[in-house]
């Protein structure tokens, strides 16, 4: 997706005048938490939970080097090929290559002598979205299909994702079927059942064509070599039984020690995503299948991706982001995300992680708008279910935005006055009494709807006659 | 230097620089008492069936072979002229399935030897599960060359046969029993299906089949053989 976190605030306000997107995120969010609540009300230790994955994240953080290695020598050993990669460039360099090499020699026109792009199928990955993949591919000359539902409606749409677990939850089902006429000519419909429908139909005869089978990895288990996936679909089953290629992509934080604690995360990714005790499958992919086997990938590769990770990693205030199992639940309780969605971010993660992430992964020059649209309710690091301390996160990148961006001059000499009197009681004393005296005397007086930015949203403050400061020494005399 | 060295150097300078973040506190609150082992009891049989209910799976119990025999034949008669998928399973073999299709006419086919076009039209697929999970009433394929991934997973009906006694009352559970019980977990690629495939993408409305089965049938069974 285009990074639009420089225009932030054009892209706040451009969602803050669309109707349509607000009543869908916020019937979508409000949708998720409630299902959320019911299943994690079942699980009385919910919250010991939290901490212990919280822990386990934490320590195989702390040996992350030693975690991956072993996840490579066992992933290796059983066939998996390995390819570490420590950017986007470079990612998407070796998985065309893979492409490439598997679908040479194969067929390249149809009966009537047109050129048929080969085809790979993909199954939701937010990674391959961050690497910007996909269009990568397609410059290649490879035909690429999002085969999850809701990623398909939003390729064939030509948007971006607006959502980790959701992508397409910005749109509503009249959005959608209008999308169809105008994309795929069919009739207008607006049943999602029908909806689903047509897109399964056309989506079936992909599976069956493609060549490559790209997907995510939701974790990858170092003692078994083992990367899987969890989806509801079945698309991601499909795309792993039935091109002979496939490719898994993992950012380096995905990796798990044990499957001990692969069946802590199991237990709270699900119900902290969707509301769901387990998801619909989770796919295993243990090794590349035999010569015997008549379906699964021949070919199995594992890309190992570090693109901005190891940057969190080393900072200690930073590091426990990348404790994150991408549930999506700190966007649905979030204030701001519920209020314009995901697009507004202006890029691939958006909500509270993602304005954690966007200065790590971008620079806190690009970014730097990111960490102020939050209202730091701490309502993301209540929901986390691996306890990231989101909002603080979010406050320390504003003091180190601060100090590292340059801000308007007017801004600072503001902020240093501030300072001065708030240093000194006296004076503050004194100048309150300024700002009291407008706000009452003149303000109020004078209020009307069409003040510049204050007024328009809000209406005139009816304050008190006398200031605390005043009332305390006439009930209590001078402080000594 | 190589992608990996590159990746690795980067992640052990992070590591120097801020070696250990971890709390001095560990206890977390969160212990996972030994339970009584119920693999294979009816309590735990209820709850998988249950927990597959709530998700829209279907359930029947069935003891020894010729029930399994007459409650497939109801089933299949449904897709008489049509394409049903079983893989060479032994044992598919064993229950005589394969019997029961010609007896029935319905038009069986192998993935494993067939063109996926064909199978794709399957309306229908057979297949064991190796195991079940009654916690969130999830079956657990294991994939081989006599068990391959399509009879599952391409037909809008899938019906799995599972042996009563291979239900493990959690996660947890399984996956310790799992290789005592003969089931080598690392060796093979497995799928853990739970209900039909659905999907929630549109105005997050519930809709049951999106690219895999509608409906999942699972047949719970004690074998003649004991
Ligand atoms: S930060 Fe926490 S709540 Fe947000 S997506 Fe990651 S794991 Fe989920």
């Amino acid at each position: 997706m285009e990074t639009t976190t420089q225009t932030l605030k054009a892209n706040i306000r451009s969602a803050l005048n669309n109707d349509r997107l607000q009543a869908a995120v916020l019937k979508a969010t409000n949708h998720s938490l409630a299902k959320r609540a019911e299943v994690v009300a079942e699980l009385p230790n919910w919250e010991a939970m939290r901490s212990e994955a919280a822990l386990r994240r934490d320590r195989t953080l702390t040996r992350l080097d030693d975690t991956l290695l072993e996840l490579e020598k066992n992933a290796t050993a059983k066939g998996i090929q390995v390819h570490w990669v420590a950017d986007g460039e470079e990612a998407n360099q070796i998985i065309g290559q893979i492409c490439r090499e598997a679908v040479s020699g194969s067929e390249t026109t149809s009966t009537k002598g047109e050129v048929v792009k080969p085809l790979i199928a993909k199954s939701k990955s937010m990674t391959t979205e961050e690497i910007g993949l996909t269009p990568f591919l397609e410059s290649l000359g490879f035909e690429v299909v999002e085969t999850d539902l809701g990623e398909y409606i939003v390729q064939i749409a030509g948007q971006a994702p607006s959502h980790i677990t959701a992508p397409a939850l910005h749109l509503s089902r009249q959005d959608v079927g209008r999308i169809f006429v105008e994309k795929l000519g069919v009739e207008y419909r607006e049943d999602p059942v029908e909806l689903i429908n047509i897109a399964r139909g056309i989506l079936r005869q992909k599976f069956l064509s493609a060549q490559v089978g790209i997907t995510g990895c939701n974790f990858a288990v170092a003692e078994t070599g083992t990367p899987l996936i969890v989806e509801n679909e079945g698309n991601g089953r499909l795309v792993s039984a039935i091109p002979r290629v496939q490719i898994a992509v993992m950012g380096i934080e995905k990796v798990v020690a044990t499957l001990d604690d692969l069946m802590l995360l199991l237990e709270l990714l699900p119900r902290s995503a969707t509301g769901q005790r387990i998801t619909g499958s989770v796919i295993f992919f243990n090794r590349p299948s035999s010569s015997r086997e008549s379906d699964g990938p021949r070919e199995l590769h594992l890309v190992i991706l570090d693109n901005g990770r190891t940057k969190a990693l080393a900072d200690p205030k930073l590091r426990a982001v990348l404790r994150c199992i991408r549930c999506g639940a700190c966007l649905n309780a979030c204030p701001i995300y519920r209020t314009t969605g995901g697009h507004a971010y202006g890029w691939t993660y958006p909500g509270p992680i993602g304005a954690v992430l966007a200065p790590v992964f971008l620079g806190l020059e690009k970014a730097k708008d990111l960490p102020f649209a939050s209202t730091l309710c701490g309502r993301c690091s209540e929901i986390c279910p691996v306890k990231i301390d989101l909002h603080h996160m979010l406050l320390h990148l504003r003091q180190e935005i601060v100090a590292a961006c340059p801000q308007p001059i007017l801004e600072k000499v503001m902020w240093q006055t501030w300072e001065t009197v708030m240093d000194h009681p006296a004076l503050n004393q004194a100048l309150a009494a300024i700002p009291r005296f407008l706000l009452h005397e003149v303000l109020r007086s004078h209020w009307s709807p069409k003040l510049p930015l204050w007024g328009r949203d809000r209406s005139s403050p009816n304050l008190a006659k006398e200031s605390f400061a005043q009332m305390f020494k006439r009930e209590f005399g001078e402080h000594k | 230097m190589s992608g990996r060295s590159v990746v690795l150097l980067a992640i052990q300078r992070a590591l120097q620089e801020e070696p250990n973040s971890l709390p001095k506190e560990t206890h977390t609150g969160y212990d996972r008492k030994p339970q009584p082992d119920l693999t294979g009891t009816d309590d735990i049989l209820r709850r998988f069936s249950e927990r597959l209910t709530m998700v829209g799976g279907e359930t029947h119990v069935l003891s020894g072979d010729e029930a399994v025999n007459c409650i497939l034949r109801e089933l299949i008669v449904e897709f008489k002229d049509q394409i049903v998928l079983l893989p060479a399973d032994p044992e598919l073999e064993r229950l005589g399935i394969p019997r029961l299709m010609n007896e029935v006419a319905v038009n069986r086919i192998q993935p494993e030897s067939s063109s996926l076009s064909l199978a794709a039209e399957a309306a229908m697929g057979i297949t064991t599960a190796q195991a079940g999970i009654a916690d969130t009433g999830t079956i657990v394929l294991i994939h081989s060359s006599e068990r391959g991934r399509l009879s599952a997973l391409l037909a809008p009906v899938h019906v799995a046969l599972l042996k009563k006694e291979m239900i493990f009352p959690d996660k947890i559970t399984f996956l310790a029993k799992a290789q005592q019980a003969g089931l080598d977990y690392s060796a093979t690629s497995q799928t853990w299906v739970t209900g039909p495939s659905l999907t929630a993408d549109i105005e997050k409305v519930l809709v049951r089949g999106a690219h895999g089965p509608r409906r999942v049938i699972v047949l719970i069974y004690s074998t003649d053989q004991g």
